[in-house]
């Protein structure tokens, strides 16, 4: 029984580290701000594309990823969904181009807190993130 | 021959003038564009003029409080720019965060949001049509945007630059904020500063 446990057990640590998430960070805003953004880089292994169909958090009652884009000179952003994650791939999340939004903070964010994002893919799998809050400049 | 040359003559006379025409347009032209980058807009403490900042460097950037992204971004690398400068250099300089949207960013909260990047930034708004004025000087763009499928009732899509007006009020160049990073706005200030 213990040894079934055991390779229950890596099986899924095995399974987990086939999507890894890396430098997330939330962007620290000002502290009367209702609404800040973050960046993340989703590393697969997966053999197949999968999409983030989801995220949560509990710093925000609301949270939308967004698309930047360039039109007539002007930068502007979307909502998009299903976030396609191509199969042995990095998908980045970063300023400029695409970002979560947190929207309606529930809670004032301060420079190195680190805060729970919670990302749900179309594989069934949820992963638990964790974002540090920082000052983002080129 | 001599009805050949008159008309020759008369050929020749109506070119010349035609071109002093479109060079003296064109000299106005410039002129117009050179000048007039002046403005109005409000602050906090009341209203604030390019004018006020005569034999001063500044810098000027077009955006709103709701920007998640690219605006507090910019605003970090502005101020990170200034931070590479001397307390001598810092002194001539004068960063200012514009917004395009009135509706939501009144005059105090420009404050607070300015100043929570660098305490040196001044946040100014103003109405539409002078917003539009402005902006149009600068020949930087903005547009409101309905966002389907968000909480958010609209976006503002806008220019992404920082525009440089030098100590004689004349706007010298303008910086991509997206790819230039405080090392290469400073490194131009001190250019400026220099002159």
């Amino acid at each position: 029984m213990k040894k079934i446990l055991i390779i229950c057990m890596f099986a899924v640590l095995s399974y987990s580290a086939d999507i890894e998430v890396k430098n997330a960070i939330i962007s620290a805003p000002p502290p009367f701000s209702m609404l800040t953004s973050g960046f993340m880089t989703i590393h697969s292994k997966l053999k197949k594309d999968i999409k983030l169909i989801k995220i949560e958090s509990d710093i925000a009652y609301d949270t939308e990823v967004h698309q930047m884009g360039m039109k007539n000179d002007m930068m502007m952003m979307y909502p998009i969904t299903d976030i396609n994650i191509s199969a042995k791939s990095s998908t980045s999340f970063q300023p400029g181009v695409r970002h979560i939004m947190f929207i309606e903070l529930k809670e004032k964010l301060k420079v190195n807190d680190k805060k729970k994002v919670k990302l749900f893919f179309s594989n069934g799998k949820k992963i638990d993130a964790w974002f540090d809050v920082k000052k983002i400049t080129k | 021959m001599k009805q050949f040359l008159k008309y020759l003559f008369f050929f020749i006379w109506i070119c010349s003038a035609l071109a002093l025409l479109g060079i003296g347009a064109y000299m106005l032209n410039e002129k117009y564009k050179e000048d007039d980058i002046s403005w109005t807009l409000s602050s906090y403490n009341g209203d604030v003029s390019l004018a006020d900042f005569k034999e001063k460097i500044v810098m000027i950037y077009f955006g709103f409080t709701h920007c998640p992204d690219i605006c507090p971004t910019s605003l970090y690398t502005m101020s990170h720019s200034l931070d590479k400068l001397s307390e001598k250099e810092k002194s001539q300089i004068v960063p200012i965060f514009v917004s395009v949207d009135p509706d939501r960013d009144n005059v105090e909260l420009l404050k607070e949001y300015s100043q929570y990047f660098n305490k040196s930034i001044i946040g100014l708004t103003s109405n539409k049509e002078n917003l539009d004025k402005v902006t149009k000087k600068y020949n930087a763009f903005y547009s409101m945007v309905p966002m389907k499928n968000s909480s958010l009732k609209y976006t503002v899509s806008h220019t992404t630059r920082i525009y440089i007006v030098d100590k004689n009020s004349k706007l010298r160049f303008s910086v991509d904020s997206l790819n230039q990073n405080a090392d290469y706005i400073s490194t131009k200030l001190k250019l400026l500063l220099s002159e």
